[in-house]
């Protein structure tokens, strides 16, 4: 059985003295997407956070079988990268500066950017379709070229395991198809998506799914199962409704 | 050329521009004094002319542009790691905290004649320097470290009306103190000679390389706290370095020149509202610009009232405060540089 990508056990984190986490036990498969979802307030954020070691916990988390205190900063964001909600604005670095940010992990302090990093920096921004616009500043971008300039950033790190918070923010539906078809194309690279998605339809179109309820795994399960579609809709109080429509799965509000 | 390397070709250009500007400002500052360019035409036959040049003029302009270049550097650095186009260099308390070092010394040995003699080779900066960076490490105790920075700018802001506050009372309890300590909170280069110049000289040059060193993490900062801890930044030491570097450049800038209001915030606005660029360079052009700014303002306050002199800082202040409100003014409805 393959090393899983990402392994939580007996997790507990905090925010704020408020403890969010409760004793969480998770194992994420590698190579595969998988959606989190869950109620407001159930803790996907924190989870994804404590994943990516930017939060203090209690527990364990091995990311590709390594215990996460064992890897070193530099270390631990070459193996994973993160992309998180809309936190920063860097209003004053073009898009190319951003992307160029995601190489720091794999740059030796204050050395010049190899061709590597070049190469990368373009191949992120041309994904996300954001390279003509690669010589603007940040301040300068609407919310869906920025959230596309994020998301290069964080493509750009070339990564194995890409931890995701609601990465479809502000981006219209269009974008969200290429968003879905850049997934895939990261998953067929032998990459690990981990997402937490608001909108469950989109979340669907994962290969598992990860349903959180008061700081605990509610279910984990294939997104295709319809016992996994049981167990959304009970978290959800039966308020929503899973159905199959065109090959793929929908939650609608009941 | 590479999209970064056009990118930054802007960057350079207002490098040189600022260069030369402060080369020009320093040969103006030089030869211009209360009588004009008389001093200057006079070097040939005055045996005086060419002391007050070398020794009170230069010095004094160099002065002037070192302090304005610390500034500006502590600006940008503030800004940067405050994640706020508002803040200011003398945050963490370190312009009260000067303040009080001086009244305290004022209070402690400024009245006797002896302490006068020794006061004046000093002339306070010692009080001043150890006063700033007593402040910053308190403000730094307060705020419990520098991780979090919501709390390290109130900290700052607590130390700084609290040391405000102390070193009135003490003007107030010694009225003696009280034409110094007015001296020293209206900023002025009037008394910057090269003794002066050489702490500033040598500060500068640490802080600005300190700076650019540090700076790939004000950069990687400007994308929110998680992301920079994301891309394997030890975002705790180096925070640290740049609060350091912050306390450096302002208490050196503080202890030789006074309370010098707006130019370490104005210099990095100017520098953004002509290039956007990454920290590194931001850092380096805004301690061009601050030196251009004080060392403009110095000459315009000992030309305008001449042979009178203006205190540059109440200059820096009347200036830097219609700089604020025109930004806000051009601002209105969108950020503010």
């Amino acid at each position: 059985m393959s090393v899983p990508a990402l392994r939580a056990t007996g997790v507990h984190a905090a925010l704020g003295g408020v403890e969010i986490l409760r004793g969480l036990d998770l194992s994420l498969p590698a190579g595969r997407w998988t959606s989190v979802v869950g109620p407001n307030g159930a803790g996907k954020s924190t989870l994804l956070k404590v994943l990516g070691g930017l939060l203090p916990y209690t527990g364990a988390v091995h990311l590709l079988g390594t215990p996460l205190p064992n890897l070193s900063g530099r270390q631990r964001a070459r193996q994973l990268a993160w992309l998180g909600q809309s936190e920063g604005s860097a209003e004053d670095l073009s898009a190319w500066d951003v992307v160029m940010l995601g190489r720091l992990p794999h740059q030796t302090w204050l050395a010049a950017p190899s061709a590597a990093d070049h190469g990368a920096v373009e191949q992120a921004l041309r994904t996300t379709q954001a390279w003509d616009w690669r010589e603007r500043p940040l301040g300068q971008l609407s919310g869906g070229e920025r959230q596309r300039v994020l998301l290069a950033r964080a493509l750009a790190v070339q990564a194995p395991v890409l931890l995701m918070d609601e990465p479809l923010a502000n981006l219209d539906p269009p974008h969200q198809a290429d968003w879905l078809q850049m997934v895939r194309a990261q998953i067929a690279a032998g990459r690990t998506v981990v997402s937490v998605l608001h909108e469950i339809s989109l979340a669907l179109q994962a290969d598992e799914l990860v349903i959180l309820s008061q700081g605990q795994v509610a279910w984990q399960g294939a997104c295709a199962d319809a016992t996994t579609h049981r167990a959304l809709e009970q978290v959800f109080q039966h308020r929503i409704t899973i159905h199959p429509l065109a090959g793929h799965w929908v939650a609608l509000p009941k | 050329m590479s999209p970064m390397a056009r990118m930054h070709r802007r960057a350079g250009w207002l490098a040189l521009v600022l260069l030369g500007a402060s080369l020009v400002l320093l040969g103006v500052g030089a030869a211009v004094g209360a009588t004009g360019l008389a001093d200057l035409r006079a070097l040939g036959q005055d045996p005086t002319a060419w002391p007050i040049v070398r020794d009170i003029r230069l010095p004094r302009s160099l002065g002037a542009w070192l302090a304005g270049a610390l500034l500006g550097l502590a600006g940008a650095v503030a800004q940067g790691l405050f994640r706020n186009p508002l803040a200011d260099p003398f945050l963490l308390g370190s312009a009260s905290g000067a303040s009080l070092g001086v009244a305290l010394a004022l209070a402690l040995f400024g009245i006797s004649p002896q302490a006068a003699s020794w006061l004046a080779t000093l002339g306070l900066t010692g009080a001043a320097f150890a006063g700033a960076m007593g402040a910053v490490l308190l403000t730094l105790a307060l705020a419990r470290g520098v991780q979090h920075t919501l709390r390290l700018l109130l900290a700052g802001v607590i130390v700084g009306v609290v040391l405000g506050a102390l070193g009135s009372l003490i003007t107030l309890m010694v009225p003696e103190t009280l034409p110094a300590m007015q001296a020293f909170m209206l900023g002025s280069t009037g008394f910057v000679g090269w003794p002066a110049c050489v702490p500033m000289a040598v500060a500068f040059v640490l802080c600005l390389l300190a700076a650019w060193i540090v700076s790939p993490v004000l950069d990687g900062l400007s994308l929110g706290e998680a992301t920079a801890r994301s891309l394997g930044l030890p975002l705790g030491p180096l925070r640290l370095a740049l609060v350091a570097v912050m306390a450096l450049a302002t208490g050196a800038a503080v202890a030789q020149t006074g309370l010098i209001a707006f130019v370490g915030l104005a210099a990095p606005h100017l520098v953004r509202s002509v290039v956007k660029t990454t920290h590194g360079r931001l850092v380096g052009l805004s301690a061009l610009a601050g030196g251009v700014l004080l060392l403009g303002a110095d000459l315009l306050a000992r030309a305008l009232i001449a042979p009178q002199e203006l205190p540059v800082g109440v200059l820096t202040a009347v200036l830097g405060g219609g700089y604020l409100l025109w930004l806000m003014h051009r601002g209105r409805g969108g950020r503010v540089a």
